[in-house]
């Protein structure tokens, strides 16, 4: 849409506004102000107040400041180390959202059924996600510990080479992604067990009756179905897995050798320890912004295959 | 309709009451003493320490009353600090270490004590260990003040040592004490029992060593990062053998905060290892009927010249002026002969004050306690902390550069090469 | 019921599948009953050859960790109702109101999801500073007023609800309020209970920020009192029974909560009033 285009409309609506004054409700805003006041103090005044230092030099300690103009920006997207964050934290993003969401489907095929026994296969496959990450992370690193941990156990027990998991610059984001994993995928698990109760059980009647095979009724019934969820947990795990920070925090801090070192731990860097909040405040706006072009993306590729009833 | 408008203002209501209603209640004590938080990121025995020290402050006088409050780490203070700098409600004294506390005051965010420190004629700053106390000096102003004083050393199991017949003379240089190493290590199969020697995962371990074999980390002019000179690189590769090749050391790292520090202490309590190098604030935390404390080596016919420098306690800018005075009893409180020697004795940690060593209780323990004085000599041949000009880029740089030695076995030409051009690239990056 | 060999391969997944998933959790119990050396002997022993039991009463005695629990519970249930509330009344705006601007404020709202959470930190700190709520549960408690997540989870919920059904009331003139309790809770429930869920699993794992806000020990949530445990008591690895015995005490309430609640999650699939 075009400017004058956009100045148009928004004439044409004040001017709507003006002719519909007595039929304007009060409920609406009713129904909104107790979502939008907290959201503009905690979240939406944070936000431009970011945008504002990002212009900035300030560090939210000195008594006064410079506007620099885009120059924090500029000084990042020429630094190699943005680049090479953003494509760890991408890969990362990738790596954790698809096993979980297809993973998350699979376990809720299995495991949505009624019965005794489903209950507690649920149970223990969300586990995961109900535990605090500063517990369970003690135990992850005996597990990956590289000479008698369980993980090297196992790939031996399949005669499989042993693997320095969170040592190595190659296998720590595997290590990590693993352990995101295994936390999310019960909370896929549950979407999806809640969209599947909503598929219509006289779609799967018909199917039958017209002789459909289990696969295909899967294929042509449930997944279109389901897909809004589908979406969902996509556009939501990728926003989250871009903002990592706990898990690799605890894990590898962020090593060995800045292998894990992700978006947000360059922001923590540069935040709290250089004190440049300028820089650091425009690689947050930068990592809005690069999560909305793929969320965007996300939407307009799930136009194709996102069904709503 | 009536319902759901109930139901729709009560929701707001809950949430403007209850944001009117906390405009209330600032803290003040009820007995008329200043009330001044001090914030420390400390844990374990040293966080109980403080706690202690607190409150003998407290008991000593009915002026002042601090609050002590911990955090994780010191990254976590920081974080803090900067928060509550940034809402205007401070803490009035606050423990940092040295680089940050240098950044805090360039940015006016400390008070300078030098006035407190003149109307004060019992203050004696002169008393002080002068490298340490040099730390908080910033153009002519002291910012803050040393509190501890740290250094890395050697700690060695005495049994092991006596059984294998190796004399602790061993530890002068770093060629003898990889042999003592070698000899140390139990090997069962592939996987090895004891380890000679665990250096503490990170940089600072290898830097010392480097220093010690003569390293610089700028050039005289400032301009020209060396961190990949052959200093550097001969003792790193040291360090790179030692774990990855001969597999006589070993190193801990993750872990939430201190974890990997304490596995590191744990396997040598447990006879997993036979000795480490560790912070002079470990002394606190270990057995001295098992261990003994050595000075850190230098290397074959070279002098050894690890850094040693000391936490510093700061007062803040933003603290009102009764706040500012009660800070400054509270770390003069800290810092007298007394107190820092009686930190000393039950940290392990440096005193600050010269006067300490003739206080008598400080004169007792060391006669019993030999090691307590090894922190204490190394700290006079000491090299002081290095002020990073990029404000910490060159430091992240050799962490990184440690991590690919100790944790990948990346030789530490390669690891120390790519630092360096890190590095100047940082340095040059200010200086233009 | 008859056991066909799929049925059977699939509780075998399912089963081997669970026990990975449960392996770490039951790991920290095993830890928790190990001597100090035992937890560090090799091979591992898959259970401990005394348990030490009493590990547990020892490291409950060393912290007030009733307190820290009761004060994440009480903060997170104040929080869940609040969000459920605020975020099913705007995701009902979204979805069955027309007012000038509705696209444009969620796209807001969907990108102040987007804004990591760590750059809020300072401003929101300054904000809870000026009202003299830090270190307060109103702090605690306002500050986690809203979140984005719930009204997105609630808007798309409710986009999820025939048109049809609720054409059909409002030609037969219901007002918002019955709509939405007659019409979407019933359809939407579980909806509601698994937001309520997450919200509280959330807010009571929630670290990083009540840990900032918060300097009395008296106000300290379960996850700051364990860090702070594991700081003061712990010292890290001294004390690996303990700390894995405190971190049992945090995870328990968590894990009770979710085995009551999880029949409500997933009651079966018959009752839809959804086949018209």
């Amino acid at each position: 849409m075009s400017v004058p285009e956009t100045k148009l409309k928004l004439i044409k609506g004040l001017v709507d506004l003006r002719n519909r004054k007595r039929k304007l409700s009060f409920t609406p805003i009713l129904f909104l102000l107790p979502a939008v006041i907290p959201l503009t103090i905690f979240w939406l005044y944070p936000m431009v107040k970011s945008l504002l230092i990002s212009f900035t030099d300030w560090d939210y300690v000195s008594p006064d400041y410079e506007y620099l103009g885009f120059s924090n920006y500029s000084e990042l997207l020429t630094d190699t180390t943005f680049y090479s964050v953003l494509l760890k934290t991408l890969m990362f993003s990738m790596g954790v959202v698809i096993p979980s969401v297809a993973l998350g489907l699979l376990l809720a095929l299995m495991a949505g059924g009624k019965g005794r026994e489903m209950g507690i296969y649920r149970t223990l496959i969300f586990s995961p996600w109900v535990t605090p990450t500063v517990a369970v992370s003690i135990v992850w690193s005996w597990i990956y510990e590289p000479k008698v941990g369980v993980a090297n156990w196992v790939l031996n027990w399949f005669h499989l080479p042993s693997i320095d998991w969170t040592s190595s610059s190659t296998w720590a984001m595997p290590a990590v992604i693993i352990v995101s994993i295994w936390k999310g995928v019960g909370w896929s698990m549950i979407f999806y067990i809640n969209a599947l109760k909503k598929v219509p059980v006289s779609l799967y009647e018909a199917a039958e009756l017209d002789g459909a095979s289990k696969w295909r009724r899967l294929v042509h019934i449930t997944v279109p179905m389901i897909s809004p969820t589908t979406l969902f947990l996509i556009v939501i795990t990728s926003i989250d897995t871009l903002q990592a920070y706990d898990q690799i925090q605890v894990l590898t801090q962020g090593g060995p050798a800045g292998s894990t070192r992700t978006i947000l731990y360059f922001y923590y860097q540069t935040a709290f320890e250089e004190f440049n909040m300028g820089k650091a405040t425009a690689l947050a706006i930068l990592l809005v912004i690069i999560t909305a072009i793929l969320s965007f993306i996300q939407f307009g590729l799930a136009k194709r295959w996102v069904h709503y009833q | 309709m009536f319902t759901k408008k109930i139901f729709s203002f009560s929701a707001i209501l809950i949430l403007l009451v209850s944001l009117i209603s906390g405009c209330s209640s600032s803290k003040s004590s009820s007995d008329g003493k200043v009330e001044i938080e001090f914030w420390y990121g400390l844990g374990g025995k040293l966080g109980k320490g403080v706690e202690k020290k607190i409150k003998e402050f407290n008991n000593s006088q009915n002026e002042v009353k601090v609050i002590g409050v911990a955090q994780g780490d010191y990254d976590e203070t920081l974080q803090k600090l900067q928060a509550a700098i940034a809402a205007k409600k401070v803490p009035a004294a606050v423990l940092l270490k040295n680089d940050p506390m240098n950044a805090f005051a360039k940015k006016g965010a400390l008070a300078p004590l030098t006035t407190y420190i003149k109307e004060d004629a019992d203050f004696k700053p002169e008393d002080f260990i002068e490298a340490f106390y040099q730390q908080g000096t910033i153009n002519g102003e002291q910012y803050a003040l040393p509190l501890y004083g740290t250094t890395q050393v050697l700690y060695y199991r005495k049994d092991m040592f006596e059984k294998a017949g190796i004399a602790p003379d061993q530890l002068k240089t770093w060629e003898s004490l990889s042999a003592a190493a070698k000899q140390l290590t139990k090997k069962n199969g592939s996987s090895t029992e004891v380890y000679g020697w665990e250096p503490m995962w990170g940089p600072d371990n290898m830097i010392d060593a480097a220093l010690s074999n003569g390293a610089k980390y700028l050039s005289e002019d400032g301009k020209k990062v060396l961190i990949d000179s052959p200093e550097w690189t001969q003792a790193w590769e040291f360090f790179k053998k030692g774990i990855h090749e001969d597999q006589t050391m070993a190193i801990h790292h993750d872990g939430q905060g201190w974890e990997y520090w304490y596995k590191t202490i744990d396997d040598v309590m447990q006879g997993r290892a036979a000795g480490y190098t560790g912070s002079s604030g470990d002394q606190g935390d270990l057995d001295f009927s098992i261990l003994a404390a050595y000075p850190q080596p230098g290397w074959e016919g070279k002098q050894a010249a690890p850094h040693a420098g000391a936490q510093m306690g700061a007062i803040l800018t933003l603290a009102t002026k009764e706040q500012k005075e009660a800070a400054f009893k509270w770390l003069k409180f800290f810092t007298n002969a007394e107190n820092t020697a009686d930190w000393s004795i039950n940290s392990g940690y440096i005193p600050v004050r010269k006067s300490a060593q003739d206080v008598p209780s400080y004169k007792e323990f060391a006669a019993k306690n030999p090691q307590i004085n090894i922190p204490l000599q190394q700290a006079q041949i000491a090299t002081p902390p290095f002020v990073d000009p990029t404000g910490g880029k060159i430091y992240d740089a050799l962490v990184k550069a440690a991590d690919k030695v100790e944790i990948e076995g990346i030789s530490a030409e390669k690891a120390l090469k790519e630092a360096q051009k890190e590095a100047q690239r940082a340095l040059e990056k200010v200086q233009k | 019921m008859i056991k066909t060999p799929i049925l059977v391969i699939k509780h075998l997944i399912l089963i081997f599948i669970s026990i990975m998933m449960i392996f770490p959790f039951f790991w920290m119990v095993v830890s928790a009953l190990k001597t100090k050396e035992e937890i560090f002997h090799f091979p591992p022993t898959l259970w401990p050859e005394k348990p030490m039991w009493n590990q547990f009463s020892e490291a409950w005695s060393m912290a007030p960790f009733d307190h820290y629990i009761l004060n994440s519970v009480f903060t997170a249930v104040i929080i869940i109702f609040i969000q459920v509330l605020n975020s099913a009344l705007i995701a009902y705006a979204f979805t069955q109101m027309r007012f000038r601007g509705r696209n444009f404020l969620f796209s807001i709202i969907l990108i102040t999801y987007m804004l990591p959470v760590a750059a809020t930190y300072v401003p929101s700190y300054v904000i809870l500073a000026d009202f003299n709520l830090l270190d307060s549960y109103k702090g605690l408690i306002l500050s986690n007023a809203v979140s984005v997540f719930g009204i997105f989870l609630f808007r798309q919920a409710f986009l999820q609800v025939p048109k049809e059904l609720i054409e059909a009331a409002r030609v037969d003139g219901a007002k918002h309020w019955t709509i939405i309790w007659r019409i979407i809770l019933p359809i939407t429930k579980e909806t509601f209970i698994t937001f309520a869920l997450i919200s509280f699993v959330q807010n009571y794992n929630n670290y990083l920020w009540p840990t900032l806000i918060t300097t009395s020990e008296s106000k300290y949530l379960i996850t700051t009192g364990l860090r702070q445990f594991f700081i003061q008591e712990g010292a890290y690895g001294i004390q690996w029974p303990l700390i894995m015995a405190a971190s049992t005490f945090a995870v328990l309430p968590l894990l009770l909560l979710f085995v009551f609640i999880q029949k409500w999650i997933i009651s079966g699939i018959s009752d839809q009033g959804l086949k018209g």
